[in-house]
């Protein structure tokens, strides 16, 4: 057996910065060029939160953008996704708090064509009542689904707990049945009139292109051109008192469990301690919660840590499956383990953490598809494409006292979610201290 | 042990993709979910490696490492910066040539609960979870290898022990039963030579002999299952018996499947979905299997109001068509140019393209058939499809009908 190989340092890498334009529409360009990427990708960071919805038609965002791809006055009913498809493109999208994502992947020598097609469903989409109406139904449907799965209904349960009820984020990003149900189909043509326009929306586009997709898309015939309106403003969501929360789900054989505080943004000066807390505490493979809760108690299939941003703030939060007869004993394990006083982090476990990020960072950016998805993302909470680069400098700053100072801080007091079957976790929890509030 | 290299420096990482040709089907009555379990000791320590240090080193250093069993093997891949290539090799050649003395009764028994909380997380607990399960009874007769789920049974995982993993480890786990490749910022010369330097060593045994597989006839007599669950809406999947992957009959299915169930211009969702509005959602697609028989699935999730029975008849009606006129030419284009930037996307990325090479070595014992596949696909005409769509026939299919529980 040949003996231990040494590890050599990780060649230094940053993500290059893209070309940019402004085009006359006030819309904003990114390009980044990558050979030997043929299948080119397109997002458009639209400038949507859904704090912009009235108050009563939650699900309006994300419906409307559902209803984008459902015909063109050019190219109605299917029409317009066939089209797309005959270029060899499919397309995709997200909706989240902060804004949608419109998605659109072709070979890159169909851009100019590409470029034409989305402009046309900015700008025409049909919106008809009748597929609003369809749409609507559907959506009901997979609301119905989302209540269904644990892991899903865990994670609504903890925005309510975490993010004060005054604000959009506290509450389902889909919205609620009766408050999709009450969305009209003019209620979606008047948010697409008045929020889906190019000042304040940006372009990212990767690929190996044979033509610069900035001159095409200067000499394209655009449709996409509404005023650029009134200042749109985002939410910045503050946090509740902590709650501790059991969400009723007879015959459940698990508890899915989260337990968390309310975390940071990415414009947080202690984003990269956050972040290194949470890799060591529950990111690695032998971080403190995966080692003890699987490797060495068999409580769970996974147990894991992160801080997910939003534009403002953010949700921290550790997650687990239990089943139902150790779940009060691992919830005790997790949130002693969550407690750093007594064993900060160390040295070795922010090398390792910073070592992970500075290491894997090239290949997150290695197609032209994960190159847009993660730079849409960024837009769309507010960040410029020099974050990435940022951040991994920010890494090499972290030592154990930030890091610990940092997770110490922001989990005094984490709040507790768990799905699963009351009539067998209510009563151990209580015994352990817990007083759950039972929600169905 | 064979060993694939293919250069590309576009990024300072390699991707390791380790296949070994041991899966569920390969599992003995009473002993299912045996290789998915295994595959969880094997990073559970080695001679030089200590228990999670396989993950955890890799990880420290930048990389990625992580393991998947299916029905036909069970893959092992690794992600990492080029400067730790040769710790992940060394790595995988301590636990190729030394686990199986260094497995304990203790790593085994805290994996059978991991392997359960798995089940119960991804199976046991969430709506149609169980679903994969009675698709494969439906499909295949019991006794079938590929009568039974890749995760088994709580009972069989709970009744393996150390011994018996150290024997299902040296049947299976030996170099001449294993495919490497490395993709990535390395050169061919030095791939072979660091794969000799830590694998060479290894002493080389025969490969396992197999069963030749039969292959089966499409299903004929309709076999059905209803399940009354909680679930949040009625739902129906249908199961069919299919050619082998990759033969030409299963790329043809394949094709039709996409164009009937794939997306929104797909023949079911224009049908179902938008003309009439009685599905929430529909699919079709393929399980890939090399042994005797591979599946193809459609489903459909009902909206309210609309009965199963409804519901089954139209789409039965999509299919009986689709067999009588085959793909429009629209369609053919499309579902080529659709399959033609599939392709090529995934190979945009090491991972999937060290993935390939290794699964075509492996189960085709021919990694150039990478570079053919995509001819072969584009080459299937609307007569294929035609052909193709007859095994989809309503007589043909198995049915699995989700009824939620308050209906009654």
């Amino acid at each position: 057996m040949a003996s231990r190989p040494a590890v050599k340092p990780p060649k230094p890498w940053q993500l290059p910065a893209p070309r940019e334009a402004v085009l006359d529409t006030g819309l904003r360009v990114l390009v980044f060029d990558r050979p030997g990427q043929h299948i080119a990708a397109g997002g458009i960071a639209i400038d949507t939160p859904m704090n912009l919805e009235p108050g009563h038609l939650h699900g309006l965002s994300a419906l409307t953008y559902s209803v984008m791809d459902d015909g063109t006055l050019g190219h109605p009913g299917t029409g317009f996704v066939e089209a797309v498809e005959d270029l060899g493109g499919s397309i995709g999208g997200a909706v989240n708090y902060a804004g949608a994502i419109g998605r659109m992947d072709v070979p890159a020598e169909n851009a100019g064509k590409a470029f034409a097609l989305a402009d046309e469903a900015l700008a025409e989409a049909q919106l008809a009542d009748a597929d609003v109406e369809r749409r609507k139904a559907i959506r009901i449907s997979d609301i119905e689904q989302t209540l269904a799965v644990p892991s899903a209904r865990a994670r609504l349960a903890l925005r309510e707990a975490l993010i004060k009820p005054e604000y959009r984020a506290a509450h389902p990003r889909l919205g609620t049945a009766a408050q999709v149900e009450a969305i009209q189909p003019e209620d979606v043509r008047a948010f697409r009139d008045n929020y889906y326009r190019p000042a304040g929306a940006v372009l990212v586009v990767a690929g190996d292109f044979p033509e610069d997709p900035i001159a095409q898309l200067e000499r394209l015939e655009k449709k996409f051109t509404r005023d650029p309106g009134a200042e749109i403003i985002h939410e910045a969501p503050e946090a509740n008192p902590p709650a501790c929360v059991l969400v009723d789900r007879p015959g459940s054989v698990q508890a899915n469990v989260l337990y968390g505080s309310f975390g940071l943004d990415n414009a947080d000066p202690r984003i990269a301690d956050i972040w290194v807390a949470c890799y060591a505490m529950g990111g690695a493979f032998l971080s403190r919660l995966n080692r003890v809760l699987r490797e060495e108690k068999g409580f769970t299939y996974g147990a894991h840590m992160g801080n997910y941003p939003m534009r403002s703030g953010g949700l921290l939060t550790a997650s687990a499956s239990f089943r139902n007869d150790v779940a009060a004993e691992a919830i005790a394990t997790m949130r002693g383990l969550v407690d750093i006083s007594a064993a900060p982090f160390t040295q070795a476990e922010v090398d390792a953490a910073v070592h992970y990020a500075v290491g894997a960072n090239p290949g997150e950016y290695q197609t032209a598809q994960q190159l847009v998805d993660a730079m849409c993302s960024l837009l769309s909470l507010g960040l410029d494409p020099g974050f990435p680069n940022r951040f991994q400098q920010a890494l090499w700053e972290v030592t154990p006292e930030s890091a610990t100072s940092a997770f110490a801080d922001l989990t005094r007091e984490p709040s507790l979610i768990v799905v699963g079957d009351a009539a067998a976790l209510e009563a151990p929890l209580r015994a352990d201290g817990w007083n759950p509030t039972v929600i169905s | 042990m064979r060993v694939i290299v293919n250069p590309d420096p576009c990024v300072p990482m390699v991707a390791i993709s380790i296949w070994y040709d041991v899966g569920s089907r390969d599992e003995l009555p009473g002993q299912t979910g045996w290789a998915h379990l295994f595959e969880h000791l094997m990073f559970q320590g080695s001679a030089n490696v200590a228990s999670g240090e396989h993950l955890n080193t890799l990880q420290s250093v930048g990389g990625s490492a992580n393991a998947t069993t299916s029905f036909d093997r069970t893959n092992y891949f690794e992600t990492v910066p080029v400067g730790a290539l040769e710790l992940a090799l060394w790595m995988e050649a301590d636990r190729l040539a030394t686990l199986p003395d260094h497995l304990t009764e203790e790593g085994i028994a805290t994996q059978r609960e991991v392997v359960k909380e798995e089940r119960r997380q991804r199976y046991d607990n969430v709506p149609y979870g169980d679903a994969i399960e009675h698709l494969l009874e439906l499909a295949f007769p019991e006794g079938h290898p590929y009568h039974h789920s890749v995760i088994g049974s709580m009972a069989d995982v709970d009744s393996a022990t150390a011994a018996a993993a150290a024997a299902f480890f040296r049947e299976h786990y030996l170099p001449a039963n294993a495919v490497i490749s490395l993709v990535g910022d390395v050169t061919p010369e030095q791939g072979f030579e660091l794969a000799e330097r830590y694998f060479g060593g290894i002493p080389a045994a025969d490969k396992p002999a197999r069963a030749p597989s039969a292959s089966l006839p499409p299903l004929a007599d309709v076999p059905q299952k209803n399940l009354r669950r909680p679930v949040p809406a009625d739902a129906v999947q249908y199961v069919f018996r299919l050619p082998v992957r990759d033969t030409r009959d299963f790329d043809a299915v394949t094709a039709v499947l996409s164009i009937l169930g794939d997306g929104p211009s797909s023949r079911l969702e224009r049908r179902l979905v938008r003309e009439l509005e009685i599905s929430a959602g529909v699919a079709g697609g393929v399980f890939d299997l090399i042994g005797g028989n591979s599946l193809g699935l459609v489903s459909a999730v009902a909206l309210p109001g609309c009965p199963l029975s409804d519901l089954e008849e139209r789409l039965d009606e999509v299919l009986v068509r689709f067999a009588d006129e085959g793909p429009t030419e629209a369609e053919l284009y499309r579902t080529k140019v659709r399959m033609e930037a599939e392709w090529l996307g995934a190979l945009a990325q090491f991972e999937t393209r060290a993935d390939d090479f290794s699964e075509y070595a492996t189960l085709f014992g021919d990694p150039e058939m990478v570079n053919r596949r995509l001819d072969q696909l584009l080459s299937m005409d609307a007569d294929d499809l035609r052909r193709g769509a007859q095994l989809l026939l309503p007589d043909h299919r198995g049915v699995l009908r989700y009824l939620k529980e308050d209906d009654g």
